[in-house]
């Protein structure tokens, strides 16, 4: 490295990394759909933060022909609450998240979550909706999407649609997104104000990919649970509900017997895969260990 | 690696085993591959085409039909791909196994992949790969039972292999892929 630069000069400039590719800039949200249309069965894609897509590039795994920056477009860096949804434009970085973004619960959890992504560099570039789009299936976003049933609306020259969480993950880094469609933003529902929740992750480094995570929230009616919801990351091919967690709480106390039984559900429901490094079994079990931690942090 | 999965056929098992065997009928009912040579009866050339994320891989390579067991409804084929890019290889072997499923047959895949190259190292491991394998299991096994609907529907007896038009509701990819072999029927016709 620094021999290289210390030569600098013009052939610093030739040691290009990617192949080569060709940069659209749009500037509004029809220009973008409308490129996409086009450049999109020619292996186009969107850049939005590029910590995924670029890394890919620059190792010359991904070598897309065109890249469509949506950063200029106008109006997708809002984030905004709206009809009891926070909602989420295309270029809110992973660092709008690290002090509350909405007020009650939500913004709170979205705080804690946040610190998981990565590292605080990649929190400044990286987006919501980019993580969202690349469905990886260790992202913290797409367990949270997953787990509070969020909405992601898509544009593309055939008009805009919404997809319920339930339908959008189809697999590892497979949505249910279409080559020429732009995620124009994500809709969470806020929290109800008294809503408790929690979220563990465990990966060996800190910023590294999780082997496991879990989120968990409910509501307390009459000192019992109620509205629970337990999502799994990580563990499986893309992140989900967990139902039979869940109705391990509902209409339980809060407390270790009850969360104790929902992180057994968690590991009986959990079809973990396995890997050279992390048999499914391991993760099955730090996925049951981290249902429980999530649970035992919604306790004020 | 290695893993196992499942396709439902609507079809008796002897049928489904004729049809299973149509290679070429079959190539087009894969997500993203293309037929692009019969080599003989039991060899067939083509790529694939594979997304994972940002990272778009065209496989190309040659399959074997090998230890076809027509009694036992049986089989595997020896598939061998690489990227015209440079970026990585596969070598698998994928054995099937047809049982009846009432009035349908479950086909039983398991499928042994080595990976080689820098696509090895991409996705972090094995979880992807099974996950996008499912997912193209499942797809074709959609596109496979869409297309016997259709061609039950069209009055002919059985589902007629090669029919030489493409079929509304197939994705680009698959129009390709179906376009290729109709594009290649001047070749001498090899039935298993």
């Amino acid at each position: 490295m620094g021999l290289d630069h210390a030569r600098g000069g013009e052939a610093a400039l030739e040691a290009v990394k990617p192949a080569p590719f060709e940069y659209h800039a749009p500037r509004t949200v029809e220009e973008a759909v409308t490129l996409l249309a086009e450049v999109a069965p020619r292996d186009g894609r969107v850049l939005a933060g590029g910590q995924s897509l670029v890394p890919a590039m620059a190792l010359r795994l991904a070598r897309p022909a065109h890249l469509v920056d949506i950063n200029a477009v106008s109006g997708l860096d809002r984030l905004r609450v709206e009809a009891g949804d926070l909602v989420i434009g295309a270029c809110v970085r992973h660092a709008a998240f690290d002090r509350p973004a909405a007020g009650g619960p939500l913004g709170t959890l979205l705080a804690q979550v946040a610190r998981h992504i990565a590292h605080w560099p990649v929190r400044t570039r990286g987006t919501f909706c980019g993580s969202i789009a690349n469905a990886d299936p260790a992202s913290e976003w797409c367990l949270l999407a997953a787990t509070l049933d969020a909405t992601m609306v898509a544009r593309s020259v055939r008009g805009a649609r919404a997809i319920a969480a339930a339908g959008f993950f189809h697999g590892a880094m497979a949505t249910a997104l279409a080559a020429d469609e732009l995620l124009v933003e994500v809709r969470v529902p806020l929290l109800a104000a008294d809503a408790r929740c929690g979220f563990s992750e465990f990966s060996r480094r800190a910023g590294d990919f999780a082997i496991a995570m879990a989120l968990a929230t409910y509501r307390l009616e009459n000192g019992v649970m109620t509205d629970a919801r337990v999502g799994i990351g990580a563990v499986e091919s893309a992140p989900r509900r967990v139902g039979e967690a869940e109705a391990a709480l509902n209409g339980k106390r809060p407390g270790e017997d009850a969360f104790r039984d929902a992180a057994a559900a968690v590991a009986r429901a959990a079809a973990p895969v396995g890997d050279i490094r992390y048999p499914a079994g391991y993760r099955r079990d730090v996925a049951a260990a981290m249902a429980q931690r999530a649970l035992e942090g919604t306790v004020p | 690696m290695e893993f196992d999965n499942t396709l439902e056929v609507p079809l008796p098992p002897a049928e489904a085993w004729r049809v299973l065997l149509d290679i070429r009928r079959i190539a087009a009912c894969i997500p993203g591959a293309e037929l692009t040579e019969v080599v003989d009866e039991r060899t067939y050339k083509g790529k694939v085409a594979v997304r994972i994320g940002p990272v778009a891989l065209s496989l190309v390579g040659q399959a074997r039909l090998e230890e076809v067991d027509d009694a036992g409804h049986q089989a595997q084929v020896r598939a061998h791909g690489a990227d015209p890019k440079g970026r990585g290889s596969t070598d698998s072997v994928i054995r099937f196994r047809l049982e009846p499923a009432g009035d349908a047959t479950r086909v039983l895949i398991h499928a042994d992949v080595k990976l080689a190259g820098s696509i090895a190292q991409y996705g972090r491991g094995a979880g992807m790969i099974q996950s996008v394998a499912s997912q193209l299991i499942a797809q074709f096994g959609e596109t496979l039972k869409s297309r016997l609907a259709e061609s039950a529907s069209g009055g002919e007896e059985k589902p007629a292999a090669g029919a030489a038009q493409p079929i509304p509701g197939l994705t680009v990819l698959g129009k390709a892929a179906w376009d290729s072999i109709t594009r290649g029927a001047e070749k001498p016709p090899s039935k298993p």
